[in-house]
């Protein structure tokens, strides 16, 4: 048995490469699954060639992954076309090594004429120079963490949400066991070894494991649109930098994102300076970006490590690697069968797992190699068209499917949409509660539902300008006025 | 076009309105003009004086609070008996008669909330008692079992919910909308009698309907329904399309058209005291007034950067997030164009339940600025003094 | 992207203001059809919903719509994708051209048979428009000289069924001291077109028409659209939706009217109003969302008339959607409401300006429903009739 810690993209990798190698596996999770990293992103499967120039390594991950993902999780995967385009001197000068670096890393790219690209996408800057085609695409990571939750499940895997490693036990130095503490509840998970995937949590596990890292955290914030309005993915061509990608998730686009220290594993408050910020960025690729409808701002926190501790945090974080590393804590003096997974990113989620889980094969000592980069995730089960009553207007979202989702309101928003679209929650969400109560009863109910409602707050807040506000001034009159929501005592 | 009347209601708000019947009741001339429905039909219909304290607790007695504000109580009692007289005349109030006192109306999450002017046929207690939720199939907001349960829990008093079947012709599209059209025809309002006679048992316990009796036809619906069934029947007001607002905002621009007011379709860019400029390049004459609403209503503007502008007059009158989304505005009753229904400085009828206060109290007040300045007028309503053709 | 494609609240203040959700109990309504169809098309291609086709391109959704979302124009290009019989193909291309209807007007008073008419969809009980023959009298002495150079802009309706209106609006211009004529230039403005769902073809017929008008234009200081729907398009759609930008002189026949010289006003306020000379007047729906309400009651207030506004928010006649079987109920549940109005009043005449919307109005309502200036003519003549003999 082995305890994963962390039930975001690389803790279920972690989980489904050990299942597939036989090895028994409880992921524990502190919150919902996706609840960090992993659900705040901006939706890239990565080819590689954003790395190209600064983190080759990285690059060569990437368009590795990008392959293998597209075939094991079809159903997470979007194919849209997708450019880097170069808009100002900045991308001119990058663009010799770039060619080079795309060259040595053996990502496929092609020159496209401007104007079919700026004909398929009229809000692009006319002034742009140069587009090339790159294989990125959309990866839906709410989809490929159900996918993984799914398919570990069926392989008999447990995935206990809410629940935390409160303790590490050991026998002669040797991981035996953990204790988690499940709402309130505690337990013994007896195991041979312990995976630390706690993403920017990692740092704050770590000394279970009689060991000390310093990690460098990094938030970056994105804005998602109200509609799709650009259906391609596009890159601004030059170095790494702040607000230079678009990417059209859904029914929404997303631009990201910023890079900001941050120094806790907890998403910073969302600041409406950072939001004009990114917005003025993105206006080099599209700029009549501030006049588009803004629906929320969200931010993640990366969980970047530098083995080198000598750069420090004075270096820019860009240009740490965005690569991985697998800890064995054991070799570093710390407990024998404890490891930690820090770095990368959801694009090479996979091969993070299978370098991870090949360190715990061999302290186990029983190899096997890994199966997961040719083991399709299979669906459960697929879903026909959404029959029933409509309770979610903007994203089509029917009791039926609420129903069938069997979980709290924060599940129906990641897995169906739920409260998700352009009116984030204004019309619909008094509607869930009454649903909810039914299965959870009134205080649980309303619980929730104040929850989610302060939870869309926290990201509308920070980009209420424009239409945006409106509509966030008529949610908080339906709110007092026609809902008396938060009862007579909650004004 | 180019028209010329005494005064120009930026806006078809309720303050936009209320300006335009004051002006045509003192026998004034009138343009509305708007780019835009007004926002009462997002509303149920209520108006409000002060609902709560700062601490949030309900409050019973409004002049409590606003009794020596702005003129004493009886100003206040003056100031409402406008607006009551002529809900009265459009067949909103039951009696012209302003009440001294809140009163309680269910939201449609089972949760009581106190109101001051309630039109007649909302679901409307004095205390917290007992009566049957009528539930309407496929009608998402209003959740009858749930709204029981709420009730229940805050109230200490049990209630009963029942649900109707679908009618023939149903359709599980249908909002709040679609059933007061259907229940306003012949067929749906037999359908509704019958359906409910046999659902219900026979005390006279009264009858809370989600607010969907009827667009036009309500009053004789509900009236049918009360004879019919012995009870007090009344409706809980639902989140748009909120039919209750529909209902009022349609009895009451057919009232100023039936008076002569114009409205006009534009969008406002600038006004002066004595003029308003479209963005089509027309002009209009007369004094302007500015009902175009808050931030919700358009009338204010927040830029990315957190400043909140007015679009028409240019100036900046807040900003975000330092000002709560509901709380901001500004007060230019008696400065160069007075602005009327927009949320003053502090007063955040979100948290307090003054909406209709507000709106009271800020057209009073321009009206009396600008009657003052137009001095009196012999004009008959609906008669336009003068015109003047300007060729675009 | 059209500019507040993506600004949607989901306010529901559209769905409060559609007249064929009032009468249609299928109708999904503006949010739906528009914003919220077209939001789910930006992912991926999806099918046209059912009753689309059942929206009358009032365009009062768009007027109510507090953030401008072009909603009806949403609608109609969701209407283009929507899938049709053979037959019903046929029957709509002929009725988005109502020039070639114009130029053939002598057929439609020939008798259709019911089961002909269920053959091509045409709607059973509706009134085929027929020619009106009424002379038009010279109407005395101008009240003014030199007020320049005026076209009259002759819609597809008033060319091939009323020109008489058009003889009317002449004189009346010619009285005001007006030196009128028709425009040469002739065409569709589109307005059948897109109200029916063919938003392209309507571009390509304003734009065949402004080209025809262009040079014609040049050499008036405005031109005068009589009918409310052309002028809206001509407005509103030609201009935005078009990309025809000619920057056009133009003025509704009622704005000319109002600066008619006063002495026309005087002759016609001294003509005693008759016991039950009461008019309706009712805007059409186009007229009230490119320009407003309450000047058609001005207007005839001014003229002397009794006057009351009518409520109705959309007639249903929506160019040549009342003749379509599918929406004869619609249209007539629409239109119906005028009657009662009309009972009410006792009117003895219905104003309002659109041929189209006059022929249906006067068919469910059994009176009288002419073009203002139709009743600003018939006035004057009885002023010149009764003032001197």
């Amino acid at each position: 048995m082995v305890v994963v810690i962390g039930g975001g993209a690389s803790g279920l990798g972690v989980a489904w490469d050990l299942l597939l190698r036989g090895i028994p596996t409880t992921v524990v999770e502190q919150g919902d699954v996706g609840g960090g990293t992993s659900g705040r992103f901006h939706g890239l499967l990565h080819s590689g060639a954003r790395y190209v120039v600064v983190d080759p390594v990285s690059a060569r991950h990437c368009i590795a992954e990008n392959a293998i993902l597209r075939v094991i999780a079809a159903a997470a995967i979007k194919a849209v076309p997708s450019y880097f385009v170069s808009v100002d001197d900045d991308g001119d000068r990058y663009l010799s090594p770039w060619l080079d670096g795309m060259n040595a890393a053996g990502i496929g790219v092609r020159e496209v004429p401007l104007g079919q690209v700026i004909s398929a996408i009229p809000d692009l800057n006319r002034q742009a120079r140069r587009a090339f085609s790159v294989p990125d695409a959309v990866l839906e990571g709410f989809t490929l963490l159900r996918l993984l939750r799914d398919n570990i499940t069926q392989r008999g895997g447990t995935v206990l949400t809410h629940s935390q490693v409160t303790q590490v036990h050991q026998v002669g130095g040797v991981v035996s066991g953990v204790t988690v503490s499940s709402r309130g509840a505690e337990r013994l998970i007896v195991c041979d070894a312990v995976v630390n995937a706690a993403g920017p949590g990692a740092g704050q596990i770590v000394p279970m494991f009689g060991d000390q890292i310093e990690m460098q955290l990094s938030a970056g914030m994105m804005l998602v649109f109200a509609n799709r309005r650009v259906g391609h993915i596009v890159n601004r061509l030059g170095p790494p930098g702040d607000g230079d990608i678009l990417v059209p998730h859904g029914r929404t686009a997303i631009l990201g994102t910023t890079d900001i220290p941050h120094g806790s594993p907890q998403p910073p408050v969302l600041q409406r300076q950072e939001a004009v910020y990114l917005l003025e960025q993105g206006e080099r690729l599209f700029p009549g970006i501030a006049s588009w409808r803004a629906l929320r701002a969200f931010s993640g926190v990366r969980p970047l490590f530098s083995t080198d501790s000598n750069e420090g945090a004075s270096v820019r974080r860009r240009i740490v690697t965005r690569d991985f590393t697998v800890l064995d804590h054991g070799m570093r003096g710390g407990v024998k069968g404890a490891f930690t997974i820090i770095g990368g990113k959801w694009t090479t989620y996979r091969l993070m797992a299978e370098r991870t889980v090949d360190a715990v094969c061999r302290h186990l000592d029983s190899w096997v190699p890994s199966r997961t980069a040719v083991t399709p995730l299979t669906e459960a089960s697929s879903q026909g068209d959404p029959v029933g009553a409509i309770v979610c207007e903007c994203e089509g979202v029917t009791l039926d499917t609420l129903h069938a989702l069997n979980g709290d309101m924060d599940t129906w928003r990641t897995r169906a949409w739920f409260a998700m679209g352009p009116c984030q929650g204004a019309i619909c969400l008094h509607r869930g509660a009454a649903i909810r109560q039914s299965i959870v009863g009134v205080q649980a109910a309303m619980q929730e539902f104040l929850a989610l409602r302060r939870e869309r707050w926290r990201g509308v807040e920070p980009v209420a300008w424009g239409d945006n506000a409106r509509e966030w001034a008529l949610t908080e009159a339906l709110r007092h006025q026609t809902l008396a929501e938060e009862g007579m005592n909650g004004r | 076009m180019g028209a010329n009347t005494d005064v120009i209601v930026v806006g078809r708000g309720p303050a936009g309105l209320l300006m335009a019947t004051l002006v045509v009741q003192h026998s004034g001339t009138v343009t509305i003009v708007a780019d835009g429905q007004g926002t009462l039909p997002l509303w149920g219909g209520q108006w409000d004086f002060r609902n709560y304290a700062d601490d949030g607790r309900p409050l019973v007695d409004p002049y409590q609070w606003w009794g020596d504000l702005l003129g004493g109580e009886l100003a206040w009692r003056t100031r409402w008996s406008r607006v009551a007289t002529l809900w009265h005349e459009l067949g909103v109030l039951e009696s012209p008669d302003i009440p001294n006192r809140n009163r309680w109306i269910l939201s449609p999450l089972g949760h009581l909330r106190p109101t001051y002017l309630a039109p007649r046929w909302q679901w409307c207690q004095d205390q917290p008692g007992q009566f049957i939720l009528i539930g309407f199939p496929g009608l998402a907001d209003f959740s009858v079992q749930a709204m029981a349960r709420v009730y229940e829990a805050t109230s200490g008093v049990g209630v009963q919910a029942v649900h109707l079947p679908t009618p023939p012709g149903w359709r599980p599209h249908w909002t709040a909308i679609n059933w007061a059209w259907y229940l306003d025809s012949r067929a749906g309002q037999e359908w509704l009698i019958g359906e409910v006679d046999r659902i219900i048992d026979a005390s006279p316990t009264p009858l809370a309907f989600p607010q969907v009796l009827g667009v036009d036809g309500v009053e004789a619906l509900r009236e049918r329904l009360m004879q019919h069934l012995g009870r007090v029947v009344g409706e809980v007001a639902l989140p748009p399309p909120s039919v209750g607002g529909l209902r009022i905002t349609r009895r009451w621009e057919r009232w100023l058209k039936h008076r002569g007011v114009q409205f006009v379709t534009g969008h406002v860019t600038g006004v002066t005291r004595d003029s308003a400029k479209l963005a089509n390049g027309r002009q209009l004459s007369g004094s302007p007034v500015l009902a175009s609403g808050g931030i919700l209503g358009g009338g204010l503007y927040a830029e990315p950067a957190g400043n909140i502008r007015d679009p028409i007059l240019g100036t900046i009158v807040g900003s975000l997030p330092q000002d709560r989304i509901g709380s901001v505005g500004h007060r230019q009753v008696r400065s160069t164009v007075p602005v009327i229904g927009r949320m003053v400085g502090g007063w955040d009828p979100d948290r307090h339940g003054d909406g209709g206060a507000l709106t009271l109290w800020t057209v009073d007040e321009a009206f009396d600025a600008i009657w003052t300045g137009l001095g009196t007028t012999e004009a008959a309503p609906g008669v336009v003094r003068s015109q003047s053709l300007r060729v675009k | 992207m059209w500019a507040g494609e993506d600004a949607c609240l989901k306010c529901t203040l559209c769905m409060s203001a559609c007249p064929v959700m009032s009468v249609n109990a299928d109708f999904p309504g503006p949010k739906a059809l528009g914003p919220e169809w077209h939001r789910r098309r930006q992912e991926k291609d999806v099918l046209p919903m059912e009753h689309v086709e059942d929206c009358t391109f009032c365009q009062l959704c768009e007027a109510a719509c507090p953030v401008a979302v072009p909603i009806a124009h949403l609608i109609a290009q969701h209407k283009q994708i929507r899938r049709r019989t053979l037959k019903i193909r046929i029957r709509d291309a002929v009725l988005a051209r109502p020039h070639w209807l114009a130029r053939t007007a002598g057929l439609s008073s020939l008798p259709i048979p019911e089961g002909a008419r269920k053959l091509i969809g045409i709607a059973s009980s509706v009134t085929l428009p027929q020619r009106r023959r009424e002379p038009t009298e010279h109407l005395g002495p101008r009240l003014a000289t030199g007020r320049g150079a005026v076209g009259v802009f002759v819609d597809c309706y008033s060319g091939g069924y009323d020109s008489e209106l058009v003889f009317r609006v002449l004189a009346l211009l010619d009285l005001w001291g007006y030196d009128a004529r028709p425009l040469a230039g002739r065409g569709c403005c589109g307005a059948a077109a897109y109200a029916a769902g063919a938003p392209d073809l309507a571009c390509r017929q304003g734009q065949l028409t402004w080209k025809s008008l262009r040079d014609d234009v040049a050499n008036v200081d405005t031109i005068i659209i009589l009918n409310a729907t052309c002028d809206a398009t001509i407005r509103y759609e030609w201009p935005r939706y078009c990309g025809i930008d000619g920057n056009i002189p133009m003025l509704s026949f009622d704005e000319v009217a109002w600066n008619a010289p006063e002495e026309f006003w005087e002759h016609l306020g001294s003509v005693p109003l008759g016991q039950g000379d009461r008019y309706l007047v009712h805007t059409t729906c186009r007229g009230k969302v490119a320009r407003g309400e309450g000047y058609l009651v001005q207007l005839m207030a001014r003229a002397g008339l009794s006057a009351v506004p009518s409520d109705a928010d959309c007639c249903g006649a929506a160019g040549a959607y009342a003749f379509k079987a599918e929406h004869q109920a619609t249209a007539h549940d629409l239109g119906y409401y005028l009657r009662g109005e009309a009972d009410k009043v006792g009117a003895a005449g219905v104003v309002t300006d659109s041929g189209t919307c006059a022929l249906h109005i006067e068919q469910l309502t059994q009176v009288v429903t002419r073009h203002p200036a139709h009743w600003l003519y018939e006035r004057y003549r009885q002023y010149l009739r009764e003032a001197i003999g």
